[in-house]
């Protein structure tokens, strides 16, 4: 993997918040279909992004049941950005810090997400031609 | 010579330090760096033609060039023709391509 060709993006954005989780994913797929390898760190409320456990629900309210509410997932934009990077054997690391994981009770994360450390971070800025940090106030 | 890009998300009107991000950006431009400004998300309102949004007019008129991310815009039902003079559309794409590039690329 050349360093010229990685870029690592870290953010903090919890699912189902603002629009600032939808700019990262933009973002990713971006430079997924550019053709470089990307790196992810997810930490604090990211590390939801990923939790294989989040779930469709009806919407009362609007009167719509589960299929037509189709709400959508972010641990299924994850998944689709993982499996369009395999597609083109680029490498998507996607990254969790495992203390914002334990904290939260997100172990359980779709495949192909890992867990990682603050020192990932580190060493994926190290190796990458530059990293974009997205923060949340 | 560094090159600088400012990814704006809220805008002025939803976060009282976007004045400051400016500034600071004007700062760096009267360096004598390359700066660019992206509007993304609730950033591009304050674009908007007539807008009194602080901040964004004086960075256009230091110089600096700024962009208005294109679907944050249609999100917004702006188009082209609602930006005031200056800002221009621009794809996501430019934050890669700037990142890639080495540029140091900050955001708020």
């Amino acid at each position: 993997m050349s360093k010229d060709k990685t870029l690592t993006f870290a953010f903090m954005e919890p699912p189902f918040e603002s629009a600032r989780g939808t700019t990262v994913f933009r973002i990713v797929s971006e430079a997924v279909r550019s053709g470089f390898d990307v790196n992810v760190f997810a930490y604090e409320g990211a590390v939801m992004m990923s939790f294989a456990r989040q779930q469709q629900h009806a919407n009362a309210v609007h009167g719509r049941d589960i299929v037509e509410e189709n709400h959508p997932l972010p641990k299924d934009w994850v998944a689709a950005l993982l499996a369009e990077a395999a597609a083109k054997n680029i490498k998507l690391d996607w990254a969790n810090c495992g203390l914002c994981v334990d904290e939260r009770g997100a172990g359980e994360a779709i495949p192909g997400v890992r867990r990682g450390t603050p020192a990932d971070l580190w060493k994926m800025a190290a190796e990458s031609a530059n990293t974009l940090v997205v923060g949340t106030h | 010579m560094k090159h600088y890009l400012f990814i704006e998300s809220e805008g002025s009107f939803a976060a009282a330090d976007a004045p400051q991000f400016f500034a600071l950006a004007r700062e760096i431009k009267q360096q004598g760096d390359t700066v660019e400004i992206f509007l993304v998300q609730n950033g591009v309102m304050p674009a908007r033609a007539g807008s009194k949004a602080d901040g964004l007019s004086a960075a256009l008129q230091a110089g600096i060039a700024v962009m208005a991310d294109e679907m944050s815009m249609r999100e917004r039902a702006l188009k082209a023709s609602d930006l005031v003079t200056g800002v221009k559309p621009a794809k996501i794409g430019t934050v890669v391509e700037r990142t890639a590039a080495g540029w140091n690329v900050i955001w708020h």
